[in-house]
């Protein structure tokens, strides 16, 4: 009873000491919304009494060597890849924990605490690079970093003290896992969990406020001088929480991805069996989580270019239908290798499971459709031509496929691929289970029927797109993504219904599965990466020669939009960086586990000199 | 209820569905006529 009521204590302690950082904030809103008239009273500089600096060439200090842009633009991006993978991974760890306690089964745990291990020589990495683009900041940017920093004043300070909370909670929550193993005291480790959440959140959300500020900045004059004496005006900019939104289910599917690549390096390295069935199961549910949360991501996606088209039309127009329209090329690539990827991956997975052969000639018709989806995406409409290529053609853009270049085509694509791979993961979990409720026959009916009828009005959708205006040309992509969320929802709803006290078809033989599926999971990780750097050139990159977007203008020699090449090339040196860099993070995770046999002191030690063996205990 | 029977109820119910929602949202974005906006600016 005493342990309980200290274990609730220090709960309670926990979670007060959080609090904390968030009074200052209260107090600022409270003031905010009382009035300015108490600053002034007391005769506090005002914000209002400094505008954005307009800057000369020579204005910017340069190291000479390497482009001050390429410089701040490889750390930020490097930055905000180990940023993206650490903040997801406690996020899934602490719900495989809880999973792990509800349903008793210890694998969850120790996945849990493996994927722990892998994050945490990632974090010193996030912490490193912050610190390289903070040093680029200051040293190449000083008079923009010094602006942005007074405007956002009390958030920069919160930013710093929920770094330091996450460092706490981040090692604490990792060193601390078998010494609160079970019972209450797992129950502190929860919160540790939790805790550690928070903090990664909220640095996330304040960072995002400063992004969001530079796109669509809101609570200043033309000039650049606060309108509010409250840091609110500009932190609640239009990209605040479209962006919040976007980057959390970006990086639980990036996190997955990272750690399903992990559980791919282990399992082609592993030896044993067991090896292979514990990493073959973790390569599955990273990869769930990867894809799960991959679904929902176009729609957060849209928002976010909803509210960039809403702020400044020429903004969305530079991104989607200028400059950077090739690059949105590109991205349909990518994600159709993402869809292919994990649907082949899953695919591979069905053959391990006894009953799956039910649903194998299905697999060749899902394929055949998502192809033809990925083709229909990846269309573009207009493309640069020679003069030569134009008359082969017969125009600007080919009579046959140019109506597919549109957004009703993309829409209707997007939509499809969901759709079918999501009929993947359905069928994969339900392959080896017989259900016994006795309207097996009738519920399948319901949602064949119910899934046909979705995929139909989803094409039906499209076709109208083609015949109205653009503006509900747009709009009609609303209920084709309310129809893909319906039948997600309603057919896994009535599937877990109809599998209750379902008869097995024999176990799932973990481990048994071709290396070929292993190399589908570590091109989700080099997709995703890639993806992330393109799209995040273009979401910065479409500000062109402002640093904060019609208020504060880039004077720099560096203030011009680079060609499509040379902005690929930089995305793809930032990716194949962070890839090795993330290699020697797993290999870290590796070596950790290995001891090295001691060595006798008698003739033939050079024999055992070296000989490793793991330490699987 | 023999099979065809569900088949016809299955797919009419869902067909029944899907005209509802769409003519929901279409009309909410067409003219607003249900208060729906969303995307508010």
């Amino acid at each position: 009873m005493q342990k309980k009521r200290f274990a609730v204590g220090v709960l309670l302690i926990l979670i007060l000491l959080h609090l904390v950082p968030l009074i200052p904030v209260s107090a600022d809103l409270a003031l905010a919304q009382e009035g300015q008239a108490v600053a002034s009273a007391e005769g506090a500089p005002s914000k209002a009494t400094f505008s954005a600096p307009k800057l000369k060439p020579e204005d910017y200090p340069s190291f000479g060597w390497v482009s001050s842009r390429e410089a701040v633009w490889v750390a930020a991006q490097l930055h905000l890849f180990f940023g993206a993978f650490v903040l997801a991974v406690p996020i899934f760890v602490l719900v495989f924990e809880g999973i792990g306690i509800t349903t008793k089964d210890e694998r969850y745990d120790h996945i849990a605490h493996e994927i722990m291990k892998v994050s945490m020589t990632a974090f010193s990495f996030t912490a490193l690079s912050g610190g390289l683009l903070t040093f680029f900041l200051i040293t190449l940017y000083p008079d923009f970093t010094k602006y942005l920093m007074r405007l956002f004043q009390p958030t920069v300070i919160f930013y710093v003290l929920a770094f330091i909370a996450e460092a706490l909670f981040c090692y604490t929550y990792y060193y601390s896992w078998d010494a609160l193993r079970y019972g209450t005291k797992k129950w502190i480790h929860l919160t540790l969990g939790l805790l550690l959440n928070v903090s990664g959140m909220t640095i996330l959300f304040i960072a995002n406020a400063w992004t969001g500020f530079m796109m669509t900045p809101v609570g200043v004059d033309a000039a650049g001088t606060p309108v509010s004496d409250t840091v609110w005006a500009v932190i609640r900019n239009p990209l605040w929480n479209p962006l919040n939104l976007h980057r959390f289910i970006a990086n639980l599917a990036y996190g997955g991805a990272i750690v399903g690549a992990y559980a791919a390096y282990k399992f082609l390295s592993s030896a044993t069996p067991e090896e292979k069935a514990h990493y073959d199961w973790m390569g599955y549910t990273a990869n769930l989580i990867a894809i799960s949360t991959l679904l929902p991501l176009p729609f957060a996606g849209y928002i976010l270019m909803a509210e960039i088209y809403a702020y400044s039309q020429q903004m969305g127009i530079t991104a989607m239908g200028g400059i950077f329209a090739w690059l949105f090329i590109v991205q349909a690539v990518l994600i159709g290798a993402i869809f292919l990827g994990a649907n082949y991956y899953l695919w591979c997975g069905m053959e391990k499971i006894s009953g799956a052969e039910r649903y194998s000639p299905a697999i060749k018709y899902i394929g055949a459709v998502i192809i033809v989806a990925f083709l229909v995406w990846l269309t573009p409409h207009t493309i640069i031509m020679t003069a030569m290529e134009m008359m082969k053609i017969g125009g600007s853009h080919s009579a046959l496929l140019g109506p597919l270049g549109i957004m009703p085509a993309k829409n209707t694509a997007a939509n499809t691929l969901i759709l079918f791979t999501f009929l993947s993961f359905f069928l994969y979990r339900r392959a080896n289970k017989a259900p016994t409720v006795p309207w097996v026959k009738t519920g399948t009916i319901i949602m064949t029927a119910f899934f046909a009828i979705a995929w139909i009005n989803i094409i039906l959708l499209g076709i109208y797109g083609y015949l109205v205006p653009t503006a509900y040309k747009v709009r009609s992509s609303v209920p084709q993504v309310i129809a893909t969320l319906s039948v997600i929802f309603f057919l896994t709803v009535l599937d877990i219904i109809m599998h209750r006290k379902a008869k097995s078809l024999g176990p799932i033989q973990w481990g048994k599965m071709p290396p070929r599926s292993q190399y589908a999971l570590a091109i989700l990780a080099v997709s995703f990466t890639w993806l992330m750097a393109l799209m995040g050139y273009i979401r910065s990159g479409i500000r062109q020669h402002w640093h904060i977007y019609t208020i504060m203008r880039d004077a720099s020699p560096d203030a011009y939009t680079p060609t499509i090449a040379h902005a690929v090339l930089i995305s793809t040196i930032v990716t194949v960086i962070f890839l090795a860099l993330v290699i020697f993070c797993f290999w870290i995770a590796q070596i950790s586990t290995v001891k090295q046999a001691p060595i006798p002191q008698i003739a033939g030690a050079s024999e055992s000199h070296g000989r490793k063996h793991e330490d699987l205990s | 209820m023999s099979k065809l029977t569900v088949w016809i109820a299955a797919i009419t119910g869902s067909i029944l569905f899907f005209y509802f929602l769409d003519l929901l949202i279409m009309k909410a974005y067409f003219g607003a006529a249900l208060g729906l906006n969303l995307f508010p600016r």
